[in-house]
């Protein structure tokens, strides 16, 4: 993308420099969420090729545009990995999600993230992960209620917690 | 959009593949206006995954998840992390000391007077706690697991199962009329269960795991039997411990450099 384009694309987004950066950033990570609910393996590549394509495009677009640019963004993503879907063959799954990984070195791993989290939050991952415990909603309830939290707040603090592990997690197993 | 759904039940309906090409066009045009639905969106997909992993998603939603759309690196990535926190977790409440929470027994403890008397107390109850599981342990029958792990032993099954169920074939939805249901006598003692294993399937060695609410049974399958140009495995359980309602398996492949894969997943309803 030429220096020119991506300028005109901000000021498309907002005449406030920051608030266009801001805009351009939800645009794009909205897209690379889109492209990878849909099955794709390259959501970045798809996401960055879609914001390359609508740059080109702006000098003619935007001056008789009506609404929200990330709508447009949208509608031309969908076309490009329409493009991206067509070009790549991807093998066949044959491992449903998630192959089985109990290997030590990833126990200890585990081991060394989780005297990172603070005590509650290791506390709330282990329960919560316990298969020894009867699964689903009434585990959840129960979790909800001893660590005071409405299920929406359970649901994105586990989120957030596994969010912070996994980097831990890979880096650990980088080493080892 | 259907007003009357909440945002969680959109996005989670959306992730199973279930909305309409508008709604999933007007969640999707969200994605990239606002920033607070992105991370709801991973939240919800994180607990699918871990539902998932846990073995508590209904068939048809565990069939959603095994589609094409959720076999991204990616999304394989997420759920081997979350099955290794499962496994991590069960494994370390069920050997760890209690947790340490600084209030009423940091606080007796501190008191040299109580110090004697707690630790006979603890004494006591571990001893008495040791006898009462040995007692247990030699005095209970020998459970589902080593049950089917003896019966499995080619010499020791006598004579034919008493019922064949199957061949199951994976992926099947509960309510469907793919599903396979079963009726069983409670007098069957051995029951064989055929399980259909998609192609490939060359892996040097086969595990079935029976997952239900209370635990994971890990069986270790040797040899499949090629049947009629299929390929099944043959799992030999106890009619008594086949309990009446939802039995989920799931056949795993593993290599001769021991990658483990999974290869399917199956539904059998048990009435008596």
């Amino acid at each position: 993308m030429q220096q020119d384009e991506f300028e005109r694309l901000l000021a498309w987004l907002d005449q406030d420099r920051d608030r266009a950066g801001e805009k351009y950033e939800t645009i794009r990570r909205g897209l690379i969420e889109m492209c990878r609910c849909r099955g794709c393996w390259e959501p970045e590549e798809v996401a960055d090729e879609t914001i390359t394509r609508v740059a080109g495009k702006v000098k003619d677009v935007a001056p008789t545009y009506m609404g929200d640019p990330a709508r447009y963004f949208y509608g031309f993503a969908k076309n490009v990995l329409r493009e991206y879907h067509r070009r790549t063959s991807r093998p066949v799954p044959v491992n449903p999600i998630g192959p089985a990984d109990d290997s030590e070195q990833l126990h200890m791993c585990l081991d060394q993230c989780m005297e990172l989290l603070e005590p509650e939050h290791r506390e709330l991952v282990l329960e919560y992960f316990n298969k020894d415990k009867k699964p689903g909603i009434d585990h959840r309830k129960s979790l909800g209620q001893r660590f005071k939290l409405k299920p929406e707040a359970l649901r994105i603090r586990i989120y957030r917690i596994k969010k912070t592990l996994q980097p831990c997690i890979d880096e650990c197993l980088s080493r080892t | 959009m259907r007003k009357s759904r909440d945002e969680i039940t959109l996005i989670r309906e959306y992730l199973l593949g279930r909305l309409d090409e508008s709604e999933k066009e007007s969640l999707e045009e969200r994605f990239v206006r606002e920033r607070d639905v992105i991370e709801t969106l991973a939240a919800v997909e994180s607990e699918l995954i871990d539902d998932y992993v846990k073995g508590v998603l209904p068939a048809a939603e565990r069939q959603a998840l095994e589609g094409e759309v959720w076999q991204t690196p990616e999304r394989m990535a997420k759920a081997a992390s979350a099955r290794a926190l499962a496994e991590y977790a069960t494994h370390r409440l069920g050997t760890r000391e209690p947790m340490k929470r600084g209030g009423f027994w940091e606080v007796v403890w501190a008191r040299p007077l109580f110090q004697p008397a707690i630790i006979a107390a603890i004494l006591l109850v571990t001893t008495l706690g040791a006898w009462l599981a040995i007692r247990g342990f030699l005095g209970r029958p020998s459970g589902l697991q080593s049950e089917v792990s003896r019966l499995n032993e080619p010499g020791q099954l006598n004579g034919e199962p008493s019922q064949i169920l199957g061949p199951l074939r994976p992926g099947l939805l509960r309510g469907e009329t793919g599903i396979a249901s079963y009726h069983i006598s409670n007098h069957d003692e051995v029951i064989q269960i055929r399980f259909s294993v998609p192609p490939p399937a060359d892996f040097a060695e086969y595990q079935i795991i029976k997952e239900t609410d209370a635990r994971v049974e890990i069986f270790k399958v040797v040899r499949p039997l090629e049947a009629s140009g299929d390929r099944e495995l043959l799992l030999n359980v106890n009619g008594r411990n086949l309990e009446p309602g939802d039995h989920y398996f799931r056949i795993r492949g593993i290599s001769d450099s021991g990658q483990v894969s999974e290869i399917a997943s199956y539904t059998l309803v048990i009435t008596r």
